[in-house]
């Protein structure tokens, strides 16, 4: 499971680049997942370890956590 | 492929090609040039300034015959003299004289020239620019207000860069951890969202902070006002309850891990006051923030985000600010 937290998105687009597919800018300038299987789990491990707002939070169970970020 | 590049020759901030050269620096104190030249470094190159028929020139610290250091030799007659040879440049840069040739006989070879930089003085200060400048020195007309009562109240040499100096100067969110009770309230860290503004010099912003009541003479609510004037200029001006203090911080780059700040101050209010009182207090205030903006690694500040976090709030001027210093360019600063 791929969450942003969009409290500390930053709207740089770092994810975006890295992973186009998976992640998107919404019109208010800030991160959406578009779609989580459209990536390898590399890339979107990358996309998450690169954002400059540490806003994406990768669960390994599958089961996104209840408050992300904290 | 990924989309985010690692650079492999990261452009820092010093050095030759370095797009900082086409803007205006502080590097000396205009009363500390008198009757002997004085050496500074700007972006890792050392110039020589000295005063020639009442203004203040700056060149290349190099003499075009065996490359020694200019700043080492005398003045004579609104010349400089090399310490090696003897050479001797007017303040055009030209060689007027060599001393091992016959004084009436004298054969000036035509590369025998300085480099000089485009050298201006302003608020006390002199300010040089490596290359034909993009800018304008940065804006302090309150110096010379009679409204307002100005002093020129330190300099210090700080082993960070001048973006890292700057951008310490305009943050707030360190206030409560770094200047508890004097300019900061531990009970009180949260910052309010505040928007930054682009403008033609740089940066601008407001922000309303409520200060302790061990803040002293500044007291209450202070209505800050900040101009970033790019690259390494703070205006910050301080409305509170006695009236306005303008703070003009200028951070002279001297190298890549290397600063040089100055503190200009302008007031509208207690000009019977000693201006010590405001010196004082600031030499507290950037004595903490020394010895935590010292310990920054890397000590030039890294313009790809992805090299550190940051907090859409409180870093809001921060990353205008990294925006900018990749506008023109940079990969550290």
């Amino acid at each position: 499971m791929v969450v942003i937290d969009r409290e500390l998105c930053i709207g740089s687009a770092t994810c975006v680049r890295l992973a186009p597919a998976v992640f998107q800018l919404d019109s208010s300038g800030l991160a959406v997942v578009v779609d989580p299987m459209g990536a390898d789990r590399v890339t979107v491990e990358r996309a998450a370890n690169r954002c400059p707002a540490g806003a994406i939070f990768l669960d390994e169970t599958g089961v996104p956590g209840d408050e992300p970020g904290r | 492929m990924y989309g985010v590049e690692e650079r492999e020759n990261p452009k820092p901030a010093a050095g030759y090609g370095s797009p900082l050269r086409a803007y205006w620096h502080p590097v000396a104190a205009e009363r500390d040039i008198t009757d002997a030249p004085v050496a500074a470094t700007l972006l890792g190159e050392r110039i020589v300034l000295f005063r020639s028929r009442g203004k203040i020139v700056a060149f290349k610290d190099l003499c075009a015959h065996r490359g020694a250091q200019l700043s080492l030799g005398h003045l004579r007659d609104g010349c400089i003299v090399c310490p090696y040879h003897g050479f001797t440049y007017d303040n055009t840069g030209a060689c007027i004289y060599i001393p091992s040739q016959p004084k009436e006989a004298q054969r000036i070879p035509a590369r025998l020239e300085l480099m000089q930089y485009h050298c201006d003085v302003s608020y006390g200060l002199v300010w040089v620019a490596l290359e034909d400048p993009v800018a304008k020195i940065p804006d302090f007309p309150e110096f010379d207000d009679h409204q307002y009562r100005s002093h020129m109240a330190f300099r210090q040499f700080w082993a960070c860069s001048a973006a890292r100096f700057i951008e310490n100067a305009t943050d707030f969110s360190h206030f409560p951890y770094v200047h508890p009770g004097s300019l900061g309230d531990p009970e009180h860290p949260e910052m309010h969202p505040f928007e930054v503004e682009r403008t033609p010099y740089g940066l601008h912003w407001c922000y309303d902070a409520q200060l302790p009541p061990s803040a002293g003479h500044l007291g209450g609510t202070v209505a800050y006002e900040v101009k970033l004037i790019f690259p390494f200029t703070s205006w910050a001006r301080a409305d509170g309850e006695d009236g306005a203090t303008i703070l003009f911080t200028a951070a002279q780059p001297i190298s890549g891990g290397e600063c040089s700040m100055w503190l200009l101050f302008a007031r509208d209010h207690s000009h019977d006051q000693p201006d010590d009182i405001w010196t004082k207090f600031s030499e507290q205030i950037w004595y903490e923030d020394k010895r935590v903006v010292e310990s920054q690694r890397p000590e030039e500040l890294p313009v790809d985000l992805t090299k550190e976090v940051h907090l859409r709030a409180a870093d809001a001027g921060g990353l205008a600010y990294r925006a900018l210093l990749e506008e023109i360019g940079l990969d550290y600063a």
